[in-house]
Parts: structure tokens; C-alpha cells; sequence
């Protein structure tokens, strides 16, 4: 059986590669999984160093490439699903392409990113050693229902563990109220920033401000972003846990990359990083977090915090026509507000599209655009094109918040919509192209279509 | 104009803004202001002293499960108050869990039962089936003469479209005389079988409608604030239309949606 599964997901793989049809990250896991629905059980299990599963609702794609360049750079041999596919079906396509024909893994550790309300099916088959959960924001709520039951999904399904690492984020009163699911024979352990600047302003995105305990609101000495901070109850004894990894001495510089000293338990260590934005901060310490229990060298973490760009269509930069491209993936009010908030930070920065696209992996609901904070988004922009299936929603958005609408440009299709802002942005400026996760995908087929980039499975591979 | 005001209370902004409701007060103020009216928003909050009968237009969202239940414990309180605003013609737009909160109860499925204030004759029951998607319907049967007048001037159009997204467990069951809000076209509605989506009592409306409703169905925010000024300022009172191309692209967007997704009823 797992033979069987094995050939069909390579020869689907194979195919897709062949006809161009996508990176084969969803298809070949689906049908194998439908042949022997053990298979992720079956093929984990054989790995040496076990498995890592990294969840939450932001980070997770980013968190999980940092952590993986630092533990190939220190010798393991690490399975992944590197293009953000965290379903069941993409954990099964990546087992499938990092193994031998006959099912045999070619790794020595697994490391899963894995999407909220996949955790009670994915957890018992991948039996993990470590478990970090990112945080808990607002996101495709169609999917999900809603954040405390996202939670309880979370809980539920980290609560049969024994022997394990659980990390949590202290900043984030959800992720932290985790803690009482894991099972003593288990560990817990915090992260978290200890920083006095940088402090949010926005009310935007504030999704758990209330004690889960008791229901009062929590009082928050100082916000990081969103809901994550410094909080406690006026009226019972819940507060942020005391940390066990933290960062502090945060210095962020425009967009384009930040500093921070990042401390464990009985060490430091100063980085630079690649990336900038406190979410980008959090998910340094996340993967720091991560591989300290392992056997690995600080001069390995700071490499690889250092010289990664972003993961997969999260921030990535292209030159089209020697015209400087940026594409953001945009998914929930918290991202988006962050984003518009980092953007702020460059005055240069005056050329957007924004893709809003409801497919079922964009989430299908897409009225969380008017809970995103959009206002420090830069008002002398020179346009701001919309685009996607909602493309007349997301212009709603913008000329509801104030924008001129004379810069507001609707265009249905995606294609001609990128066309038209590329040519209208100047020599020597940037095109910042925000769009939801089918959107991102439809640019960068695009791009590739052109030959501006190449397939992202080629990168993969 | 700009001797015109509006009073917009918005209730709960905070445990009560679970689908972009934020985007329904927005609508209603930028659709004023474009008119060169003055626009007050006063947000009340659990515990916040509030004299409902200054208010115009009020507003209230969906939210949490747990939020929901602290929320109807502090609305209980204003029960009286708001109903007594409601019977004086104040306009009230409730979506997803105020609608239920304005009805006479929420009961989950465990049997919990969480008390409304009853400005709607209808009940909610919570249930396992969830209704969620595009939903499109139909307005103009359950409106009088007088509101049809009011919307469509003469037009020969017989239908008040609304686009939307419902995303509900429980299933809201209308007593016999009360007026839905309107017909389903696409979608669940109230309860997945009745046909109907929301309720309306004089000026007050429920649904489960969010999306959010008001920005791509300009001309149902303008009803709403038509109405508003009409009880404040006499019947007389015409407002002006503005350019609603960007509204209207949104709509047909959504609107497509709707009416091709495989939505099944349950």
C-alpha cells in the first residue's frame, strides 16, 4: 500500500512539473493519502531525529525556514513542506518527494508547519518531539469558526503528548492558556519580547483582550502588535508567564532588515536579521526557541537568521523590466495592518496593487479586510490597483478609509491589472503587490509564465 | 445641509466586531459626510451610561461565543431603554449575534440559554449545521408601499438586491406576524428551510447578513439614513445621490459569487 501511494504521488508529481501545471504540492499528497491513509504515519516514523510541528496563525511559514536552514547548516537532514501547502495532503506531497520510491525517507528529521484546524488529524500521525504554536490572530474564520474554537482545536490535540517540548508565545493570552492542555509528562516552555519600544498604537486586530479565565478585560502594559504583549487580569491571577526565551534590543530599519539580541535560558546572541517588522522578530525567536534543544551552533542561527530572505511569496523581491518588484502575501486583519504599518516606515514607497482573491485558500469570507488597520498606509501614493475575484471590495475598502479615489484603479483581471501598475511605476521605484494566497500564486505563474522567475518547485527541489 | 446631523451609536465595538462590522459604521459615516452632513459616533462599551432616545441610527455586530455571553448580560440592562428607542421610530441595524440578541433567546445545542431583549418576536436555536457563504436576497417583497416609494422613485424595478456572507450555527425562527427582512435568493437565511433571511420591526433590522453588508449595498445604507433623517428632520428631507460605480462593481462582484457557489441547503 504505502508502495503504491508512494509511486502514484511521484508520478503525479513528476507530471505536474511536466505539463507546468503548479508545484505539485497539494495533488500528489491527496491521492497517496486516499491509497493508504497511513502513509504520514508510516514514512515519519522511520526518522531519526523525530519531528517538529510548528503552528498558530502567523509565522508559521517563516518561523519553519529559518528553523530549517539552521538544522540543515548543522548536519540533519531535514524533511519539510517548504511552499506553505500545511494541509494533511501537503505533509504527505513533501514526505512523498523527499523519499525513495519505495517509501524510504531520505531525512533524519521532519519539519511540518502545520495549519490550525489540521492539528487533531496530523498530530497522532506525526507524533512529534517539539510543538511551537505562533500565535492565534482572526484568520478565515469561514474555515475555522472561530478563535476559541481554533484554540480548543490546538489543546485538544497537543494534550495526548508525552515526552514532549510544547513552546508557546507569552505575548499572545490564548497561546499562553495553552499551556494547562499539556500533560505533565511533557514540557512547557515560554517566548516572548522584552522590549519597550516598538510599542503598537493601532486598535486593530485586538482578538483576545479578555481574561479566559474570568472574562474581564485584560489590562496591557504595552502592546508589540495586535494582541501580543505584556498583559494581566485586574481580577484574577492570569498574566503573560515569565519567559524562557526572549528578545530584546530590537532595532528596526525600514523594511529592509532589523537587529535584535535574542536570549535563552543561560545565553545570548546578538543577529542581524534579513527581514524587518516585529512579526519577523517574533519568528527569529520562534525558530531559536525551536532548535535549542537540538545540537546545533550559534554561529549556524545567526547565519541563517541573517541571510534568509523570506519564505515563499511572504516578501519577496523580483526585478521586472528593471523595475523593482515586491510581493506581500496578505491573509488576515493582523498581516495586513503590519504590513501597512512596516510600509509606512519608507517614504518611497508610493506604488501598490492589492489582489483579493475568495477561493477556498484565500478563505472564502473576506470581509475581514475592514478589521485590518489600513490607515498608515502612505496617502501621496502615486495608485493603488485592485484586483482579484474582490477586486471591488478591496477598492471599498480603500476609498471608504479616506482614499482618493481618483488613485483607486479597478481592474478585473489579475494579468493586465499588474501590466498597467508596473508600467505606470518609474524608473528606479518599486511596485508593492499585496494579495491574498491564490492571488500570490496567480502572480507568480505569471512572473514564471514570462520568465522573470523560475518555478518555485525548482527552488524546492 | 451642513446644519444636519446624525447620531450614530455603535454598541460594543469592541467584544462585538467579529466580521468587519467596523466597515457598516464606516459606510454610514463617510455616506454623511460626502453629503456635508456632521456625523457624532459615540461608541458604548459594557457599563457605559448612555442616553439612548439622542440616537439616530444604532448599530451592533457579531462576535465570540464567550464575548456574546458577557455582551447579553450588559445588554439586558439596556432592555428597556432600547426597546422604548425602537418603538420611537430610532433605526437599528443588528447583524449575526445582535440580531440574536434582539430576539427573546439564544439556546445552544447543550441547552444553555442566553436571554435576549426581545425588541424582535423571534428565537434563535443553536444547531449543528453551519450555514456559511455568499448569500444573496431579495428586500423589495416585504416592504411597504411607503419604503418602496422612498427607495426606488418611480423606477420600474421590482426587486432590492442585497449581497452578503452569512456565517451562523444557530437558526433564528420568526413568530408568525414579524416581517423578514428578505427573501433568499442564494444562501441559507434565517433558519436553512424557511426561505427567509433577517426580521424587521418599524426601523430595526436583524440579519445575518455581514460581509459587511452596508458599503457594497449603498442603497440600503441610504435607506437607513434617509430613514434616520426623515423621523428627525420630517418627511420632507431628500438627500443626494453620489457616485456608487465603485459600490455597484463590488456588488456585482459579490453577487456572482453568490449565485455560483455550490451552496447546498440543508
Amino acid at each position: 500500500m504505502k508502495f503504491l501511494a508512494v509511486i502514484a504521488g511521484k508520478i503525479i508529481i513528476l507530471l505536474s512539473r511536466l505539463f507546468k501545471a503548479g508545484g505539485g504540492s497539494a495533488l500528489p499528497g491527496l491521492v497517496a493519502l486516499r491509497i493508504d491513509p497511513r502513509l504520514i504515519a508510516k514514512i515519519t516514523s522511520k526518522l531519526k531525529h523525530g519531528t517538529i510541528v510548528i503552528t498558530g496563525t502567523n509565522g508559521k511559514t517563516t518561523t519553519a525556514k529559518y528553523a530549517a536552514e539552521i538544522l540543515r547548516e548543522s548536519g540533519y537532514k531535514v524533511v519539510h513542506n517548504r511552499t506553505g501547502s500545511n494541509l494533511v495532503r501537503g505533509i504527505a506531497s513533501a514526505l512523498i518527494e523527499q523519499s525513495t520510491i519505495f517509501g524510504r525517507t531520505r531525512g533524519d528529521i521532519g519539519l511540518f508547519e502545520v495549519d490550525e484546524a489540521t492539528m487533531p488529524n496530523a498530530i497522532p500521525q506525526l507524533k512529534p518531539k517539539i510543538v511551537l504554536v505562533t500565535n492565534l490572530f482572526r484568520d478565515q474564520l469561514d474555515r475555522y469558526g472561530e478563535l476559541d474554537t481554533t484554540a480548543r482545536m490546538i489543546g485538544s490535540s497537543i494534550a495526548p503528548l508525552q515526552g514532549a517540548m510544547v513552546l508557546l508565545n507569552a505575548d499572545d493570552p490564548l497561546v499562553a492558556w495553552l499551556a494547562r492542555d499539556v500533560n505533565e509528562r511533557s514540557r512547557v516552555a515560554f517566548f516572548g519580547l522584552d522590549e519597550a519600544r516598538y510599542i503598537s498604537t493601532s486598535r486593530a486586530s485586538m482578538d483576545s483582550k479578555d481574561c479566559i479565565i474570568c472574562g474581564s478585560e485584560l489590562q496591557f502594559d504595552r502592546r508589540f502588535y495586535g494582541h501580543l504583549g505584556l498583559y494581566s487580569c485586574p481580577n484574577c491571577d492570569f498574566k503573560r508567564p515569565p519567559l524562557d526565551f526572549e528578545a530584546h534590543n530590537i532595532y528596526l530599519h525600514g523594511v529592509k532588515n532589523s537587529s535584535v539580541t535574542l536570549r535563552g535560558s543561560d545565553k545570548s546572541l546578538d543577529v542581524a536579521l534579513g527581514l524587518s517588522g516585529t512579526y519577523n522578530v517574533y519568528n527569529s525567536l520562534a525558530a531559536y526557541a525551536l532548535v535549542s534543544t537540538l545540537d546545533v551552533d550559534e554561529r549556524n542561527i545567526s547565519m541563517a537568521l541573517t541571510n534568509s530572505d523570506a519564505a515563499f511569496g511572504r516578501m519577496e523581491r523580483f526585478v521586472v523590466n528593471g523595475k523593482e518588484t515586491y510581493l506581500l502575501l496578505i491573509k488576515n486583519p493582523i498581516g495586513l495592518t503590519q504590513i501597512a504599518e512596516t510600509l509606512s516606515t519608507d517614504s518611497e514607497a508610493r506604488n501598490f496593487m492589492l489582489v483579493l482573491n475568495d477561493n477556498f485558500a484565500d478563505g472564502t469570507d473576506i470581509s475581514w479586510i475592514w478589521d485590518a488597520d489600513i490607515s498608515a498606509l502612505p496617502r501621496h501614493s502615486n495608485f493603488i490597483y485592485t484586483t482579484g475575484i474582490r477586486a471591488g471590495d478591496m477598492a471599498l475598502r480603500f476609498k471608504y478609509e479616506g482614499f482618493e479615489t481618483g488613485k483607486i484603479v479597478l481592474v478585473e483581471t489579475i494579468d493586465d491589472a499588474f501590466e498597467q501598475a508596473l508600467s505606470r511605476t518609474g524608473d528606479g521605484e518599486t511596485l508593492y503587490v499585496l494579495a491574498t494566497y491564490t492571488g500570490m500564486l496567480h502572480i507568480r505563474n505569471y512572473l514564471t509564465r514570462k520568465g522573470f522567475v523560475e518555478g518555485f518547485w525548482k527552488e524546492v527541489a | 445641509m451642513s446644519n444636519i446631523s446624525i447620531n450614530l451609536y455603535h454598541l460594543y465595538p469592541d467584544a462585538m466586531n467579529l466580521y468587519g462590522d467596523y466597515g457598516n459604521v464606516l459606510a454610514l459615516v463617510k455616506r454623511c459626510e460626502w453629503r456635508g452632513f456632521d456625523v457624532v459616533v459615540t461608541h458604548v462599551k459594557q457599563g457605559d451610561s448612555v442616553d439612548f432616545n439622542a440616537a439616530d441610527i444604532i448599530l451592533m455586530g457579531g462576535g465570540q461565543d464567550r464575548s456574546q455571553q458577557v455582551i447579553a448580560h450588559d445588554l439586558k440592562q439596556r432592555e428597556c431603554a432600547l426597546k422604548e428607542a425602537i418603538e420611537q421610530g430610532v433605526c437599528a441595524l443588528t447583524v449575526c449575534g445582535a440580531y440574536q440578541l434582539f430576539g427573546h433567546y439564544f439556546r445552544t445545542k447543550e441547552g444553555l440559554e442566553l436571554p435576549g431583549i426581545g425588541v424582535f418576536d423571534v428565537h434563535t436555536e443553536g444547531s449543528d449545521d453551519r450555514m456559511i457563504g455568499n448569500t444573496l436576497i431579495d428586500c423589495y417583497s416585504f416592504m411597504t408601499p411607503v419604503d418602496r416609494a422612498l427607495l426606488f422613485r418611480g423606477s420600474k424595478l421590482r426587486k432590492l438586491e442585497l449581497v452578503g456572507f452569512e456565517n451562523h450555527s444557530g437558526k433564528t425562527y420568526l413568530q408568525e406576524d414579524v416581517t423578514p427582512f428578505g427573501k433568499v435568493i442564494k444562501g441559507y437565511g434565517n433558519d436553512g428551510a424557511s426561505q427567509h433571511e433577517g426580521c424587521r420591526y418599524k426601523n430595526a433590522f436583524g440579519t445575518y447578513l455581514h460581509g459587511p453588508l452596508l458599503p457594497k449595498n449603498p442603497w440600503f445604507a441610504d435607506y437607513l439614513i434617509v430613514l434616520a433623517l426623515r423621523r428627525k428632520y420630517g418627511e420632507n428631507i431628500e438627500v443626494i445621490e453620489l457616485d456608487n460605480s465603485m459600490e455597484a462593481a463590488a456588488f456585482y462582484g459579490a453577487k456572482k459569487r453568490a449565485l455560483t457557489a455550490k451552496t447546498t441547503h440543508i
